[in-house]
This record gives structure tokens, C-alpha cells and sequence, in this order.
């Protein structure tokens, strides 16, 4: 996998918190996209050729923890990332399927470019897993 | 006008909010502003105010905030920040619906009306003294900016309020 990232890749953001989710309208919310520093960066996987079930098992294995299982993942293309302007960049730490996307600015448009890639994404929630006796 | 009817009243919302004490000095702190804000606007409203049928989901956000701040990637609200929501929820005419409260993963505190795809609002609020909108009123009209906020609506958010209401499109 190199370090440019394609348009036309799948791009993966995993999903911790259930208020991230719009299950009615099977999509994720706008605020799955939101970066936690206003001009920060938000953490994405480069899932192209991998099966939604691949998809789980990576994030299970590099993102979740058993104290804080994933709740889902929503995908969409890169284009529609590069498309408002942002950037998607390798970063192969945890992962080398790793990346961030970048180019966010501190300013209540992240609001309206988070929407727009909400609303393309498409989301998979995961079934609660029961815990061992 | 919009009636909001709460089943359980006051004291299940009081309830709620306190669940979450013990977690932290801050979290108790924090709790009581919700708290505050929901005796405010109980004993000022009889329930219609679309802010009182808000605070519920707004301590079930902050508490989902909570638990993912431990696991990274959520911070939470300073306290300057609740107490702008509160302050706004209690600004909120009784003509706007119910909006749905949230914690963004920087820690503002957003309230979201979402009409459909291209009819939404966001206002959201940091505890700097601001209050930042994003909208989308209309098919391709999107609208952002950052005012003051000093605990009451301005005129370019009641503006936005009113027409994303009355939007026919």
C-alpha cells in the first residue's frame, strides 16, 4: 500500500460512541467526522479489497478494546474526502493501512463539511457482543 | 404553538443527572449546572419551553462523553461552556421544536435541528463567550459564523431559527 492515497479508495472511520450513529437513516452523524481539535486531524483506515467483515476485525484489533468496543464503522470514497478540500494522509502507526485527514480549520464550516460526508457514508453497526462468563 | 409534555417531570431529569456523581469532582460540578439549569426552567415554565424537554438527552450525551473521554479521541465541557447551554436552552422560543443536544468530540455543546439533507441547523457553544451556527437552509444555501453570546438569542440566530421552522422547500 503506498503512501498516496487514491481517489478512488475506500476510506474507514470507526465508530466508539452510539450518538455518532443515525441508524434510522443508516448513516453516520455528522459528528463521526468531527476532529476533536478544531484544526486537528481525524483517524481514518484505508480499507479498499478488505470485506466488512475484514473491516471489523482490523478495527477490533487496532482500534476498539475490550473496555471500549467499537459500535460500527462508516465508510466512503476518498474522492468525496478530497472533494472539500480536505487531505488524507498516510500514517502507517498503528497500522500501514492507517491514515489522517487533515486540512481542517478551527471554523463552524467543519460543521457543514462533516455533514456532507456523513451524508455520504455508508454505516455498518456491529452487533453487541456478550460478555464471557 | 409546540406543547412538549415530559411523562416523568422534574424529578426523573434531577435523577438522571446525578447518576453520573462520585466519577469526578468536575463531573459533579457539571452536573449540578445541568441540574440548576433544569430547576430553573421547571420552575419558570410549565414544561414548554423546548429546552426543558432537551436537558434529558443533553446529560445522556455528557455521560457518553464521559465515559469515551477516558478512552481518548472526547473531551469534555468546561463548566463556562454548560452554563451557556443552560443560559441557551432557556433562551429558546417556545415556538422553535425540541432541539437534539449533543457533545462534539472537542467538547462544544451543540444543539441540532435536523429537518432533512439540505434543512438543518446547528448552534453550538464553547464557554468562550460565542455561539457558533452552521446551517443548512435550502438546497445549496449553507450558512456559518461566530457571535457573541451573553445568555440570550441574537437576532441572526432567532433569524435562522425562524426560517429553518417555516422552510417549505
Amino acid at each position: 500500500m503506498g503512501p498516496t492515497v487514491a481517489p478512488a479508495e475506500r476510506i474507514t472511520r470507526y465508530l466508539r460512541n452510539s450518538g455518532h450513529m443515525r441508524l434510522g437513516l443508516q448513516r453516520p452523524h455528522f459528528n463521526a467526522y468531527m476532529p476533536q481539535v478544531a484544526d486537528g486531524d481525524i483517524s481514518v483506515y484505508r480499507t479498499m479489497d478488505l470485506s466488512n467483515a475484514d473491516i471489523e476485525v482490523l478495527g477490533a484489533q487496532h482500534v476498539g478494546t475490550p473496555a471500549n468496543p467499537l459500535k460500527g464503522h462508516c465508510c466512503l470514497s476518498a474522492d468525496a474526502i478530497f472533494g472539500e478540500g480536505l487531505n488524507i494522509v498516510s500514517a502507517p502507526n498503528p497500522h500501514r493501512r492507517h491514515a489522517n485527514v487533515t486540512g481542517w480549520v478551527n471554523d463552524p464550516k467543519n460543521r457543514l463539511i462533516a455533514r456532507k460526508l456523513a451524508e455520504l457514508a455508508k454505516l455498518t453497526v456491529y452487533l453487541p457482543t456478550t460478555p464471557t462468563p | 404553538m409546540t406543547t412538549v409534555t415530559i411523562p416523568a417531570g422534574p424529578s426523573y431529569v434531577l435523577r438522571r443527572a446525578n447518576s453520573s456523581e462520585g466519577v469526578s469532582p468536575i463531573a459533579i460540578r457539571l452536573t449540578s449546572i445541568v441540574q440548576d439549569a433544569v430547576a430553573r426552567a421547571w420552575n419558570t415554565t410549565t414544561g414548554q419551553r423546548p429546552g426543558v424537554a432537551a436537558l434529558p438527552a443533553l446529560s445522556d450525551s455528557y455521560r457518553e462523553a464521559e465515559v469515551q473521554s477516558v478512552h481518548g479521541g472526547q473531551s469534555l465541557p468546561v463548566p463556562a461552556a454548560m452554563r451557556e447551554a443552560a443560559a441557551l436552552l432557556e433562551a429558546l422560543p417556545t415556538w422553535c421544536a425540541v432541539p437534539a443536544p449533543m457533545i462534539e468530540p472537542s467538547g462544544a455543546i451543540a444543539f441540532e435541528w435536523d429537518r432533512g439533507p439540505h434543512r438543518w441547523l446547528v448552534f453550538a457553544l464553547k464557554g468562550i463567550g460565542t455561539i457558533e451556527h452552521s446551517a443548512m437552509i435550502g438546497r445549496g444555501v449553507e450558512l456559518h459564523g461566530t457571535a457573541n453570546f451573553t445568555g440570550s438569542l441574537g437576532k441572526r440566530e432567532r433569524d435562522l431559527l425562524r426560517d429553518l421552522m417555516q422552510f417549505k422547500g
